[in-house]
């Protein structure tokens, strides 16, 4: 505690010294007449949760919410599902995502996620043409767990509902996650809108990624020497002192760090030399931590630099829609799409039963006993269930 | 009707449904509570070798409405910061509403003209479309029940102004009828339209109108040409059979007689027969002078009666006769405030019952300022002696409807501790035997939990109009069998002559708004305007005279008396 207490301390004078703290005059009534009339966008991706066969993703969907503060008529909202996929995302050809191939689910589903939600937002910029995109969830992901030889590629019309208005066919590496995600991120940061995504609850053990790019700007800038920074680089790793804990400690209600351009893809001896040249060409979104609330944690927001706000705006608008969920502190427009966009229980139970029907037709078509007891093994999720007591395989 | 495809589809069915009941998801604004829904479905036919396709038929009973997309917490932020929701980011355009309905039965797709309704024995199919039928479709559902019977008129459906609603004369005159409503709820307006359609019929009626609220019924009684519309004042008439009347009016008017007393007063009306057709305040006076005499002769002091006893029976009849002489005067007085009014002493209900029940006609017997119990005897006396005439199958009075209004003076519960007032007794027998003999009772009250709940529940139909009261509520669930929990929900938010129609007078129960008869309207049934009259409002004539008297008195009392002087 000691340790958390002096770095807190010691960041925020200096970011004081610096001009690097800044604070959000909280008040709604002039916000909310600063943009009324533009239209907002968020956008939040759902995946059903499709267990019977533990499989890669199969189904997922990207919802948006558009709203125009301080519009009266119908067209004031708009709910959409901008992307919306239920197949197999990757191409099974040649190594196979089911067989020998690749076999990190989690990576194939977050992958997956992360384009789906990009292109979501994509869609919803050339549809709506709003003002401002906010995701729900990191704007830039870091890549290189991704990148790796054996991950497959993208099916070329995944990858084309992907790329909305993206061009040329994609196959081989470039519909490569890698490749795929690059792109959109590239045509994001092009867009007139500002885009930004808002991470809430960041859960990341890696040690003060900011906070880090913090201390060397401020010693670039003559507020720290070497030695000091070094010092306290050694002590957000030796105590895995994270950015949300120390910049818990360090803001005060409305305040946030000036944005820093972060570098979200980590230090060249973890990038693979293959996908080096594309992963070093990855924009690096200006981010910050804010606190909406006196009482919650500070949330991450990460945005290009483009668009017809700038940061600060961009803050102001955030910290007051958070405050619209006061126990929570998170913008609430993200939480209405996130509503909006989740997959109900109900709809992955359909799924679920549709998909099981047809593996057991399948496995019944074949006609060889050991494929069916394998089917009946899977739909059934338990090895003692009525399917398998001994009466019944005799029978 | 128009083809079952050209139905509008107002939503889907979610959840578990059943023969009963069913919830359904709405599409915004397409529909409202007490709108009557159908459901196109399937049901295996008798023998289970095929399919037949009906068409099952439901109300909403309620519908919810929630935003799934505001969070809760962000409207106290609104409020405290008086920002409205669409100068934000919130939403408010993706309401769900979630309607219940109440399965009313079914009726086969391909019929045609007056539907019969049967009840449904196979399951809503869950997921099902939930269509919205056009007023045709509803008019000849609702027509189906009402079949060879004849049709009164009474509204609309509330939430469909052109479907009208119409309810069977026969039921109501014959099984009796509840209209239950708050003050103001306009149970007077449904009463009204209830009779002027039975007036067209020619049925006559009775009405007891404590407070002259039908003689607006006489006052139009030229919107009625074929009918004979007569307003009658009460007058009690003694008959050998109602002898007990005098000892109950004792009771009630006094504070009762002592055992001997009571043997004396016995001994007293034994030797004063009432005559026929005698009023009772006029057999009354003849037994107080029969008391005077025997307390005034020589064997007052010898005979089997004390003389203390004599002495307190004289006291309690001059009491009884003085009561009853006051409320007398008071209704004189009530009337001769309405001289336009021409009001008619009641006949000899034993001796000339025709000339208050007839057909065509309407008889209204005005009993403003009687006491209750006054009230109660009266009514029980005319009804009594009307029933009987029925009872008797002499054909000598018409079958008949009686509206009791203010029914809980009459019938009033159990809990009241009124058990012995006249016309309970007399009103459980015609609500209990009345059917057999065509004496049909029609109960008003706004006051349904003071009313004797085995009476109310002997009401075939239930009229019931806006209930705030919670006891009252709760008490006509409880007699009410086939009123349902969100049905009863709604009693308190009904506006004035909106309600629900309930049991045999209809085909299922249905939420109606009652016609409003304006021209029926008396001038003396308005609200009085006591604010204009108390700022208009000046001292009477005599008010200067006691003034000048009181200031003279006060003089007075400053006068003492001196010593008296001595006489030099």
């Amino acid at each position: 505690m000691d340790v958390l207490d002096t770095l807190a301390d010691t960041l925020r004078q200096t970011l004081m010294e610096a001009g690097k703290l800044q604070k959000v005059h909280v008040d709604h009534r002039a916000t909310w007449q600063k943009f009324q009339g533009h239209k907002i966008g968020f956008v939040d991706g759902g995946v059903a949760n499709v267990t019977s066969l533990g499989s890669a993703p199969l189904a997922i969907r990207v919802g948006s919410y558009v709203v125009t503060p301080g519009g009266r008529s119908q067209q004031r909202e708009r709910f959409a599902f901008d992307v919306q996929l239920v197949d197999e995302l990757y191409d099974s050809a040649g190594t196979g995502v089911y067989e020998e191939g690749f076999d990190d689910v989690m990576k194939l589903r977050d992958a997956a996620r992360y384009c789906c939600e990009a292109a979501g937002a994509l869609a919803m910029l050339q549809s709506e043409k709003p003002s401002m995109c906010i995701l729900h969830g990191p704007l830039v992901i870091p890549v290189s767990p991704y990148a790796l030889e054996d991950f497959p590629s993208f099916t070329s019309s995944t990858a084309q509902k992907l790329l909305p208005g993206g061009g040329k066919r994609r196959e081989g590496r470039a519909a490569q996650f890698v490749s795929v995600y690059r792109e959109q991120l590239r045509m994001l940061e092009q867009a007139t809108a500002t885009v930004c995504g808002v991470v809430e609850r960041p859960t990341s053990a890696t040690p003060g990624i900011l906070t880090m790019a913090l201390l060397e700007q401020l010693k670039a800038d003559g507020y720290l020497d070497g030695t000091s920074m070094r010092t306290m680089f050694q002590k957000l790793r030796e105590y895995r002192i994270t950015d949300p804990i120390l910049l818990e400690c360090v803001l005060d209600e409305a305040e946030y760090i000036a944005p820093v351009a972060l570098d979200k893809q980590g230090p060249d001896n973890k990038i693979p030399t293959s996908w080096a040249m594309d992963i070093k060409g990855f924009p690096r979104p200006l981010t910050t931590y804010v606190k909406p609330h006196a009482e919650t944690m500070p949330i991450r927001v990460e945005a290009f630099r483009t668009g017809p706000f700038d940061f600060s705006e961009l803050l102001q608008l955030i910290v007051h829609m958070s405050r619209l969920l006061p126990r929570y502190s998170f913008p609430v427009g993200l939480d209405i799409v996130d509503k909006h966009a989740k997959v109900p229980e109900w709809m992955s139970r359909q799924m679920n039963v549709m998909l099981t029907a047809q593996l057991m037709r399948r496995a019944m078509d074949s006609g060889n006993p050991a494929v069916i007891r394998m089917a009946r093994r899977i739909v059934s999720a338990n090895t003692r269930d009525w399917l398998f007591r001994p009466d019944f395989r005799r029978s | 009707m128009e083809s079952l495809s050209t139905w509008d589809s107002i939503g889907t069915i979610v959840g578990d449904a059943s023969t009963s009941e069913f919830s359904f998801i709405l599409k915004s604004f397409r529909s409202r509570v007490g709108d009557l829904v159908a459901v196109p479905m399937e049901i295996p036919n008798e023998d289970y070798t095929d399919r037949s396709n009906i068409i099952a038929w439901g109300r909403i009973t309620s519908i919810d409405r929630y935003n799934p997309f505001f969070p809760y917490e962000a409207a106290q932020e609104l409020a405290n910061e008086s920002i409205s929701l669409v100068d934000t980011v919130l939403s408010n355009s993706r309401d769900q509403l979630q309607a219940r309905v109440l399965v009313l039965g079914f009726t086969w797709a391909e019929e045609t003209g007056r539907l019969d309704l049967f009840p449904l024995t196979y399951p809503i199919p869950p997921a099902a479309d939930v269509r919205y039928p056009p007023a045709e479709a509803i008019r000849e559902l609702l027509a189906g029940g009402l079949e060879g019977q004849t049709q009164l008129p009474i509204g609309t459906l509330i939430a469909r102004s052109d479907v009208p609603v119409a309810i069977s004369a026969e039921r109501v005159v014959a099984r009796h009828m509840a209209i239950l409503a708050m003050t103001g709820g306009g149970k007077a307006v449904a009463a009204r339209r209830i009779l002027r359609e039975l007036i067209d019929q020619g049925y006559p009626l009775v009405i007891f109108d404590p407070h002259g609220d039908y003689i607006g019924l006489w006052e139009k009684r030229d919107l009625f040409p074929d009918t004979q519309v007569r307003l009658f004042y009460p007058h009690l008439v003694m008959a050998e059979e109602n002898r007990a009347i005098v000892e109950t009016l004792i009771a009630k008017m006094t504070e009762g007689l002592t055992e001997p007393q009571f043997e004396f007063m016995h001994a007293v009306m034994a030797q004063e027969a009432p005559e026929a057709g005698e009023s009772v305040i006029g057999y009354i006076r003849r037994l107080l002078g029969h008391v005077e005499r025997q307390i005034g002769s020589q064997s007052a002091n010898s005979g089997p009666h004390r003389r203390p006893t004599m002495l307190a029976t004289r006291r309690a009849l001059n009491l009884v006769v003085a009561q009853l002489a006051k409320m007398e005067s008071s209704n004189k007085r009530l009337r001769q405030l309405h001289p336009s009014l021409k009001f008619e002493q009641l006949p000899d209900p034993h001796e000339q019952p025709e000339e208050i029940v007839a057909p065509s006609q309407v008889s209204i017997l005005y009993l403003g300022g009687y006491d209750h119990l006054t009230q109660s005897t009266i009514v029980s006396l005319l009804m009594e002696a009307l029933f009987a005439h029925r009872a008797e199958l002499s054909d000598r009075i018409a079958p008949f409807l009686s509206v009791v209004e203010e029914a809980h003076n009459f019938i009033p519960s159990g809990r009241e501790g009124t058990d012995d007032t006249p016309s309970l007794a007399t009103l459980r027998k015609v609500v209990t035997e009345g059917r057999k003999f065509g004496v049909g009772l029609m109960l008003v009250t706004q006051r349904p939990s003071r009313v004797d709940e085995t009476i109310l529940a002997q009401c075939n139909s239930f009229l019931v109009l806006r209930l705030v009261n919670p006891k009252d509520q709760a008490f006509v669930r409880s007699v009410m069998e086939n009123l349902s929990e969100s049905d009863a929900r709604m009693l308190p938010g009904f506006g004035p002559g909106q309600g629900l129609i309930s049991g045999q007078a209809v085909r299922f129960p249905l939420l109606v708004r009652i016609k409003f008869d304006k021209d029926l309207l008396s001038s003396r049934t308005q609200d009085e305007d006591f604010i204009r009259q108390a700022a208009q409002w000046k001292p009477d004539g005599k008010a200067n005279v006691r003034k000048r008297v009181a200031a003279a008195a006060d003089k007075l009392t400053r006068f003492k008396r001196g010593k008296r002087r001595k006489p030099n």
